[in-house]
């Protein structure tokens, strides 16, 4: 049996790293749940997320569009990891929507033929939805080219005669404000004005109030949902209940994340992705299943461990080294 | 399967699906939404089908194993829409199937209503061969030829995509919405009430039939108006839609008889009463002459009247011609003759053809017989001793007096007045016997009176027919085959008859097609001698056509017996 459990704890780490197991709501989620919300109700046809790697984007924005249909009601979502590709084709992207929509015949036909098929099937479903809309959510949005958003444009204006709205959410790395910088440039306003007007910086974990709040979050969560226990329950049941908290593990936790931040010089106030911060947080109750008790006793040492082993002071050296080449250094 | 369960995702327009919509419509519609060809929507059709155990029809929504949940999920439709894609609630009518055939096939035609189509709506009520005017609007139905052949591994009414695609989305004329992104579409309400009333007409006679009545007549569709009417169910809507609305339908005949003698009549069923109009017709003596022996008997003679010269013309011509042909052309390839009975425009006087035709009715072996005993093949008079074994109950009608066995001698092929004017008859020894001895079971009695009323509605049809064609310019102009067309007009002009049992005998309900007074031929031609003369005229010159197609031929012939000679002494030097 304690092998059994010790694959399902694994599991469970292992879906919660891969970012499927569940999706909670942090301070910065709700920022920017408002913030899409706003943007959606106030008729915009799209907006930039960007932020730095490992920051949550994906989840976040995941998230947020869940609870936005609880908020605003049903509408077509599609979401489409986006592929670099060498030479933009018109038939590959479509077919590539098309394929995230799990359209039945995303293979077949021309272009125009996957074009009009998207059209239909965008048109259909945003004409039902409360507000007229569908969305196209592109992560990793900076390896979108010209050609592709000359067709969005196309796919948006071909809803917009149909009395209907198309808003792309274009989530992607920070060179995505440089992408904009571009058309801006080169004169593209009607790609900038259409679906890069608004736009949102995203950044992790910034105080120790947010990094508790997150983890109270962690610690409502029932997973897995078929077992009716609470996510920490899986690694420390005695202590959790015993009336244990993770919130608890947040003074030593941030701690430990502004101790390597300080170390490795980087510049500006702490920011803890939530990728990091996740991994500290299994890495921390994978360590404290074997003291599991009553009176759960946890030492800074076992937090710093687990800090340091989710990769968060790798990456702060890698964001050294390109702060250092930017300023030329 | 699975491939549904993973990509699940199609293009339609939710509250698009309309009831009894055809499988074509619903395609036309897919495969324009989703910029696929037909060949994916069949795939998409073939994961419904289930294991595909059809009833007895031509729609695909009739497969009781059809996954209509699952369709229904895909479109995103309701399920109280997607359930009554199918006709099965008036499919499986299993009495009015076994009495009149009824059935719910399609026809080869693509069939549409015009109004119905410029609402984007088909439906697979429209195909039904029977209807020939829309259950909804009343209009007309507008048939056009589907050149598309059928697909392996479904029913034939997934052929209408294709033509109803072309006619939505590559002519834009007929449905104005269909290429605007909200379509205006036909009331489903509205198409409700409509086939409510069309449907709840054959249910209602499907529960009123009873076995004591017997039904016969060669046309299933005139069968089924008839059963209808005798069921009082036939509303207006059942009545506008069926294409034999001109039936009329006479007070039923009593004929008064003892309880046991009409089981025993109704019992006969159609295969026996068949028999008896066969026999009545061989074995009716001139003392006895029934109206329909009567009309029989005067019909040559009214159809010569005023054209006795044009038969007189074609008699010399042909013996002419055969005297040619046996001369020059013995040996030598088949030359058909000038005159051809099979198509009206090489025949000067289309009466010449007519009484041709009237042969066909007019001899024993094809005589005024219901369809249902030329089961056993071609009947003649050979194997009328014989096809008698199967009338179950013979004994008690003998019994009962109203059959009796009839052993003697009947002469055939009297009335064949153009049987001598058969190419190549010339040649022809005696073929078959004048006369034929026979020994079978006659009707008598109140059986007698029965048949001979049948006798006369069938010949009444054969006459009506024969004028029909005859007066048909379409008919006459066209190189259609006169045999098969005159076939075709005797089978959609047939009567229908139920003979049933009331509580003082029988009685036979008849509805017939045609009118009860008989064409008058004499009527056709006003002025004889300018007749004559065109006939004349006419005849002249196929008769030039037919010797210089005779010259050419044999000149051919000779050329190529001179080219084989040639290649054969060619041949024999080189060895």
């Amino acid at each position: 049996m304690p092998y059994l459990q010790s694959v399902e704890r694994t599991k469970i780490s292992t879906r919660m790293m891969a970012g499927r197991a569940f999706l909670i709501k942090t301070p910065i989620c709700a920022n920017y749940l408002k913030v899409i919300s706003n943007w959606l109700t106030t008729g915009s046809h799209g907006g930039l997320v960007y932020g730095q790697p490992r920051l949550g984007k994906t989840s976040a924005t995941r998230w947020a569009l869940k609870m936005l249909v609880e908020l605003i009601g049903n509408f077509p979502l599609i979401e489409v990891p986006v592929r670099n590709q060498n030479i933009a084709s018109e038939k590959a992207f479509f077919q590539h929507i098309l394929h995230c929509v799990r359209h039945r015949h995303y293979m077949v036909g021309s272009a125009g033929d996957k074009r009009d098929a998207l059209n239909e099937w965008l048109v259909t479903r945003a004409k039902r939805a409360t507000i007229n809309a569908a969305v196209i959510f592109f992560d990793e949005a900076q390896f979108l080219k010209n050609e592709h958003y000359k067709w969005l444009l196309n796919i948006s204006n071909e809803l917009d005669i149909n009395g209907c709205r198309l808003f792309c959410l274009l989530v992607g790395q920070p060179e995505l404000e440089e992408v904009k910088t571009n058309f801006i440039e080169t004169g593209k306003e009607q790609i900038v004005g259409r679906f890069m007007a608004r736009e949102l910086e995203f950044t992790g974990i910034s105080a120790q109030e947010d990094l508790i709040s997150a983890l109270i979050e962690f610690h409502n969560t029932i997973y897995p949902i078929e077992n009716n226990i609470l996510f920490a329950e899986n690694f420390i049941p005695q202590a959790i209940n015993s009336g244990f908290k993770l919130n608890a593990l947040g003074p030593a936790m941030w701690s430990a994340f502004e101790t390597l931040w300080i170390a490795s010089g980087v510049s500006g106030s702490v920011v803890v992705p939530m990728h990091y911060f996740t991994a500290a947080l299994i890495g921390t109750l994978n360590t404290l299943v074997d003291s599991d008790g009553e009176f759960l006793d946890i030492q800074q040492s076992i937090v710093m461990d687990a800090v340091k082993a989710s990769g968060f002071r790798e990456s702060l050296k890698i964001r050294k080294i390109l702060e250092m080449n930017r300023s030329g250094k | 399967m699975a491939l549904l369960a993973e990509y699940d995702q199609t293009s339609w327009r939710p509250g698009t699906l309309r009831i009894y919509e055809s499988i074509g419509s619903i395609g036309a519609k897919y495969c324009y939404l989703n910029k696929v060809k037909p060949k994916e929507f069949y795939n998409l059709i073939s994961e419904f089908n289930g294991n595909g155990s059809y009833i007895d029809s031509d729609n695909t929504f009739d497969n009781p194993d059809f996954d209509f949940a699952k369709l229904a999920k895909l479109f995103e439709e309701p399920i109280s829409i997607v359930s009554k894609l199918s006709l099965n609630l008036i499919n499986d009518l299993p009495k009015l199937y076994k009495q009149t055939r009824y059935s719910l096939w399609g026809n080869n035609m693509f069939s549409y209503c015009p109004t119905c189509m410029a609402a984007g709506y088909h439906s697979e009520l429209h195909q039904i061969h029977w209807v020939d005017k829309c259950f909804i609007h009343g209009d007309n139905l507008v048939n056009v030829t589907n050149k598309e052949k059928s697909i392996k591994g479904f029913r034939n009414d997934i052929k209408l995509l294709k033509p109803i695609f072309d006619t939505w989305f590559l002519n834009s004329a007929i449905w104005e919405s269909a290429k605007t992104s909200r379509w205006s579409l036909i009331d489903n309400e509205l198409i409700n009430t409509q086939a409510k009333k069309f449907c709840s007409a054959l249910i209602y006679t499907e529960k009123k039939l009873q076995n004591d009545s017997i039904l016969f007549g060669k046309n299933n569709e005139s069968n089924l108006l008839l059963q209808v009417k005798a069921k009082n169910s036939l509303n207006r809507v059942f009545k506008t839609v069926h294409q034999n609305k001109a039936m009329s339908f006479e007070k039923p005949l009593k004929y008064p008889c003892s309880a046991e003698i009409a089981d025993l009549l109704v019992k006969i069923g159609p295969k026996g009463i068949g028999h008896f109009m066969h026999s009545r017709q061989i074995t009716c003596i001139e003392s006895e002459m029934p109206i329909w022996k009567t009309i029989l008997n005067d019909l040559p003679k009214s159809l010569l009247k005023k054209h006795s010269k044009c038969l007189k013309l074609y008699k010399n011509s042909f013996e002419s011609i055969e005297k040619t042909r046996i001369r020059w052309c013995y040996g030598h390839e088949y030359v058909h003759p000038p005159y051809d009975m099979s198509r009206f425009d090489r025949v000067p006087c289309p009466r010449i053809v007519t009484l041709n035709l009237l042969q066909m009715l007019l001899n024993v072996e094809d005589s005024l017989i219901p369809e249902s005993i030329t089961y056993y093949g071609k009947c003649n008079s050979k194997e009328i001793n014989y096809s008698f074994y199967d009338i179950g109950s013979l004994d008690n009608l003998i019994e009962a007096g109203i059959v009796t066995k009839w052993i003697g001698y009947i002469e055939i092929g009297t009335h064949q007045i153009l049987k001598q004017y058969t190419p190549g008859f010339m040649f022809e020894s005696e073929v078959e016997p004048d006369f034929r001895y026979i020994n079978i079971p006659i009707c008598q009695g109140i059986l007698t009176e029965i048949i001979d009323q049948l006798l006369l509605v069938h010949l009444q049809t054969w006459i009506c027919a024969l004028y029909e064609v005859e007066m048909n310019s379409n008919v006459i102009d066209s190189q259609i085959n006169l045999k098969n067309h005159f076939r075709a007009k005797i089978h959609e002009l047939s009567p229908s008859i139920i003979l049933k049992k009331t509580n003082d005998g029988v009685e036979l309900l008849i509805g017939t097609m045609t009118s009860k007074r008989l064409p008058k031929w004499c009527n056709s031609i006003r002025d004889e001698k300018g007749h004559y003369d065109t006939v004349k005229k006419r005849s002249n010159e196929l008769e030039v056509t037919f010797d210089e197609l005779l010259a050419y031929r044999m000149r051919m012939n000779d050329l190529f017996q001179l080219r084989a000679n040639l290649i054969r002494s060619f041949v024999r030097k080189r060895s």
